[in-house]
């Protein structure tokens, strides 16, 4: 049966809109993609802030696992629901193709804020790195302008809704003195460029690969001061511009390569067990959240593992991705592998559950890095 | 309140009359409102919906008022109901379906309705029949727009 013509009176045209944003907002982000193809009004109106930000909201309440690998010459994103505890029946969850992106020899990749990543690559035949903001779910991908760097972080500004990359950069003089030198590049203003900002902390080495964003702050580990050097938490402020030092609490293990968490919007860290990972045999984990930044306090949490924890973990050596935002903590294998299989640990119930990942089988051994709580973003670069 | 007085007339477009509980009339904002403001009498006049499909809306109303009202049901069944429900519509049943929930104003049948919209609609061709709509674009317009999301269209 063909439908009526509801489009042929004027007066209705307003109404339709309003109606077809109600349908359009919940369709998958790949459907979005194609219905810019329909019509200059689709196109307009899906490129609005009210639908972006309609979406974003929906898609915030079904926060996703974002699964990024590099195979060949191709940087692999994967994306899967992400399953709270009180789901139930799910053991199994089917993992999605999200987009395939070509990429050199080496690359680092942020974690996922407000939907996109930074992607750093460097060229080895050229020795240049390139960084690119890249969004997963629509296969949108910005390049940046060259910049000398050896490490590009992004953050998110809720306040202005506005992405920044904050580059660092070694800066050589004479024989064994470096410093560091920092530069700012804002995303979405049609002038991409970076611009140099003053960092007043001294001493201050690499940032840590890892930097986890949230309330429009960057956080990662640093090494300052020294000799000798130690590890503390920079801050990054996002709208601001601003750095400052958290420092660690004297019992507490930081490291390079020590797990930032977002824990219901406050900063954790979380020991991994160093390189080794969790395995059967682990019997707690330690984790600290930090009180108050400005007084540099910490609270110390221990949790003891659950005795199931030994048979639902078996031969897996598991590391820990992250906190979602229904408070689980989430760990994983490093390598992606047939079954997969990730893990759910929620330390207010003490239970520990794993749900297999399908539809990843033809990349098994691939190093995986795994993202959570992430969200469709649908506004164009 | 007398037995009449729970009763309401609905008259559709096409002059077609149904009686029905008060309570199942005023899951419909727009109802409701009309009521409220006494500008009707027992017979409500709905200029913008067709009898076949005020008939599929009372069907609704009546199941929902019904389950709000003693809760013998789970919202588990409720869930398998709407399902059912909105199955085996056609695409124009649909979208008059979507058209008379929001006239209506019934929030949780516009939900349904447009969620079965989006789960059935997959192809540009579905949605140019489906919502009629015409496109503008020129072809080279047409052709870069797909160009750029080109992605979406892999499998």
């Amino acid at each position: 049966m063909k439908p009526r013509s509801p489009i042929s009176t004027d007066n209705s045209e307003t109404i339709l809109i309003d109606l077809i944003i109600e349908i359009l907002w919940r369709l998958p982000v790949k459907s979005i993609a194609r219905c810019r193809c329909v019509s200059k009004l689709w196109a307009s109106t899906l490129a609005s802030p009210y639908f972006t930000e309609l979406f974003m909201t929906r898609s915030c309440a079904r926060p996703k696992l974002l699964f990024s690998f590099r195979n060949h010459c191709e940087l692999v994103f994967f994306s899967s629901p992400q399953i709270r505890d009180q789901d139930e029946n799910s053991s199994l969850v089917t993992a999605n193709l999200y987009m395939k992106f070509p990429i050199d020899d080496f690359s680092d990749i942020s974690r996922p804020i407000h939907g996109l990543v930074c992607v750093t690559h460097l060229n080895i035949l050229t020795n240049e790195r390139v960084t690119v903001i890249c969004n997963p779910s629509t296969g949108q991908s910005l390049l940046l302008p060259k910049v000398v760097t050896v490490n590009s972080l992004l953050g998110f500004d809720p306040i202005d809704k506005q992405f920044k990359v904050l580059s660092t950069t070694k800066v050589i003089y004479r024989e064994d003195n470096s410093y560091l030198k920092h530069q700012v590049l804002t995303v979405g203003t049609g002038n991409l460029s970076w611009r140099m900002i003053e960092c007043s902390i001294s001493h201050h080495y690499y940032p840590s690969k890892d930097g986890i964003c949230t309330n429009g702050v960057l956080y990662y580990v640093s090494q300052l001061g020294g000799p000798p050097k130690v590890c503390a938490i920079v801050c990054f402020d996002v709208r601001s511009e601003n750095f400052s030092v958290i420092n660690r609490a004297e019992d507490m293990i930081l490291r390079m390569v020590s797990t930032l968490v977002n824990y219901m919007g406050k900063l954790g860290v979380l020991s991994n067990g160093g390189f080794e990972g969790l395995t059967r045999e682990s019997r707690s984990l330690e984790f600290w959240v930090l009180v108050d930044a400005e007084k540099h306090e910490w609270s110390k949490h221990k949790y003891v593992l659950p005795s199931s924890w030994k048979n639902v973990v078996a031969e897996a050596k598991i590391f820990i991705v992250g906190v979602t935002s229904a408070n689980e903590i989430v760990l994983s294998p490093r390598y992606l592998s047939n079954p997969f299989y990730v893990f759910y640990y929620n330390n207010e119930r003490n239970t520990i559950r794993r749900v297999e990942i399908h539809g990843m089988d033809a990349f098994k051994n691939c190093g995986v890095h795994i993202s959570l709580d992430h969200v469709e973003e649908v506004k164009l670069l | 309140m007398s037995k009449s007085e729970k009763k309401i007339v609905l008259k559709s477009l096409d002059n077609e009359a149904f009686e029905v509980e008060k309570a199942v009339a005023l899951q419909s904002q727009t109802i409701w409102v009309m009521c409220e403001d006494k500008c009707v009498g027992n017979e409500i006049p709905l200029e913008n919906v067709t009898g076949q499909i005020l008939a599929k809306v009372i069907d609704y109303c009546k199941k929902h008022a019904v389950v709000d009202g003693d809760g013998d049901e789970s919202s588990e069944e409720l869930k398998n109901w709407d399902t059912e429900f909105t199955k085996n519509m056609d695409q124009s049943t649909l979208f008059n379906m979507i058209l008379a929930a929001n006239y209506l104003n019934i929030k949780s049948l516009l939900n349904l309705t447009c969620q079965a919209v989006a789960d059935k609609t997959k192809t540009i061709d579905e949605f140019h029949t489906f919502l009629n709509i015409e496109n503008n674009f020129t072809p080279e317009e047409e052709a870069q727009i797909c160009q750029e999301n080109l992605w979406a269209f892999d499998d």
